[in-house]
Parts: structure tokens; sequence; C-alpha cells
């Protein structure tokens, strides 16, 4: 259980870069589609899963590579942290993709 | 008391054209203080990292009692590693990074109630003092249930109150632990440590006499006269 806790830790601190990254590319989208909430969605989606995620790695190895040793202590690879973050990222886009479906309908 | 034995054998690791560790052996006991020197860059916190598997070489052979581990980080109770830079998430308070890697409520109350420590539960990492961290580091990982603690540069920009509390701690968990330790200030791990191991050339060779500190170039002789 506490080795979650430590996967969501992680994923909350990339999250502090992926986050605006990926609202500024969603806005953009929105603004050139022709139906803006769902170009906010699809741009959003795509920023989140490539480009911002990216960045995001870029950025905490810049700034925090220390903090690594912190999940290797608890007997966590930097590959899992980096999969398990991606995945609870392709979660939010599937419920992304919900309710898109939702506006679509 | 379990004894447990650690052998770090036949490393080798190059940067570029730089052979910088040559077949190097180490081994640590439970009980034990094994003392690593050795000049800026000549791979002390790389041979660390080795052992705790997080760096990779073409040729290591990492044995716990007699059983090899590729990457000892990733099997539970083995092996942890105090790096040279702070590592902890510093937007976190120190009360919730124990409840974070803890789940034993005797292990949780344990540091919690530290003297040295209860005072600074409710801050986070970067409002402690160098030696306030470095001491709330070291007492994390003591908790853990490892066999054998790496400790690369414990004492570093730290006063010496701080010297000699880390120094106790580590005399206290001996019972249960065995301890590898790296640090510049090299007399404060020769006052800890039971043996002395000194990097050099890519080689480790252990010290009987602290003047052969001075004849492999260490320290200068001038500090034995």
């Amino acid at each position: 259980m506490h080795q979650l806790k430590l996967y969501l830790l992680f994923h909350k601190n990339l999250l502090r870069f992926n986050l605006p990254f990926s609202l500024v590319v969603g806005v953009m989208g929105g603004a050139i589609a022709d139906n803006s909430l769902v170009g906010v969605i699809n741009s959003f989606s795509l920023s989140l899963l490539t480009g911002s995620f990216i960045l995001s790695v870029y950025f905490y190895e810049q700034r925090y590579q220390d903090q690594y040793y912190f999940y290797h202590n608890a007997g966590i690879s930097k590959v899992a942290l980096l999969a398990g973050s991606y995945l609870l990222n392709v979660a939010v886009v599937i419920l992304l993709f919900f309710l898109k479906l939702y506006v679509y309908a | 008391m379990p004894e447990n034995k650690l052998e770090a054998d036949s490393i080798l690791y190059h940067i570029g054209n730089r052979q910088l560790l040559t077949d190097i052996y180490l081994s640590c006991k439970t009980g034990e203080i094994v003392g690593l020197l050795g000049r800026n860059g000549c791979g002390k916190t790389t041979l660390l990292k080795i052992i705790f598997g997080t760096l990779y070489t073409d040729n290591k052979h990492i044995r716990v009692n007699g059983k090899v581990y590729q990457q000892p980080y990733k099997y539970k109770n083995l092996v942890a590693y105090l790096p040279q830079h702070d590592f902890l998430p510093k937007n976190v308070k120190l009360e919730k990074l124990i409840e974070l890697y803890f789940d034993e409520p005797a292990k949780r109350e344990s540091i919690k109630t530290h003297e040295r420590v209860k005072h600074h539960l409710g801050k986070c990492a970067d409002e402690l003092s160098k030696g306030e961290l470095r001491y709330f580091e070291l007492l994390l990982l003591l908790q853990k249930d490892v066999m054998f603690l790496l400790l690369d540069e414990p004492f570093s920009g730290i006063g010496p109150i701080y010297v000699e509390q880390i120094q106790e701690l580590l005399q206290a968990h001996l019972g249960t632990k065995g301890f590898i330790i790296t640090d510049h200030n090299y007399s404060s791990v020769v006052q800890v440590s039971h043996r002395v191991i000194l990097l050099t050339d890519g080689c480790a060779k252990p010290i009987k006499h602290l003047e052969e500190l001075a004849e492999y170039g260490y320290i200068p002789a001038a500090a034995f006269s």
C-alpha cells in the first residue's frame, strides 16, 4: 500500500510540470478546433501522453534527480516510476475520452 | 545476532577511455563499519551506486550471504543508500514522509517521537538545516529493515555536534546492520570505522596504518608530523 502512495507522490510531482504544459496546449487546440471542448480534450490528452510528459520528465531530472533515491530506497526503480506515472496519465485520458463521447452524444 | 555478509566483487567501470574502477573487491558484515576513502573523482560514489544497483556496469558481482543480486535495491531488506545530496521530496512534511515510508505504526512512532525529530514534524525538508536534514535522512533509512546501509558523505557540510550524533546513531544500529561509509572528512570516517579501504588508481587498498594514507598521497605527510 505504501508503495502505491509513493507512486502517486511521484506522479503528483511530475504533474506539476506536465499539467500546465498540457493545459496550454489544450487551450491552443481548443482555439483552432471547430468544437472547442473536443479540441481542448484532444490536444490536452495528446500533450499529456507525449510532449508534456517527456518535458516533465526532463525537468524533473534537471531539478530533482537526487529524489529518485527516495523511491529507490523503497525498492522502486526509475523505469517503474515512469511507467506508473504514464499509466495514470493514460487512465486520465481514457476518462476524458468518455467525456468526449458524452459531449458528442 | 544474525550475521550477514555483503560482497562486491570484480567491479569494473570505465568512463570513456579512463578505467575508473579496476577489479574492485569490497566486503562488509553485520556489525561492521567499513570506511571508504579516496580523492575527488576516484570513484567512491560510483562504487556505492554500483553496489546499490542503480548504476549499470559491464562487470560486477554483488553477493549477499552468497546469493548474487544484479540490482540489490529492488529486493526487500537488503540494502539502502544515503546519497551525497539531499534526496527527500522538498514539498512534503516530515510527518507525511514518515507515513509514506513505513506501514508499521511502531516504526512511525519511533521516528516521530525521536528527540531531534519531534519538533520538526510539521516542517518540509527544505525548512531544516543541513545537519538536521542529514540526521533525519539517516534516521529514516536506519529504521528500514535492511542488512546494509551505504552512506555517501553523511558528514558533508554539517557541524561537529551533528557529526558526533550521526556517529552515535551508527554505533547504536551495529547490532543489526553493516555500513559502508565514505566522506572527505576522513578523520570522522576513520574514527567510526572498523576497517578502512582507500580507493586509489582504480584499486581498493586495505589500510592497516593511517600513515599509509600519506604514503598513497591521500593526505599530506605533514598530517603525521
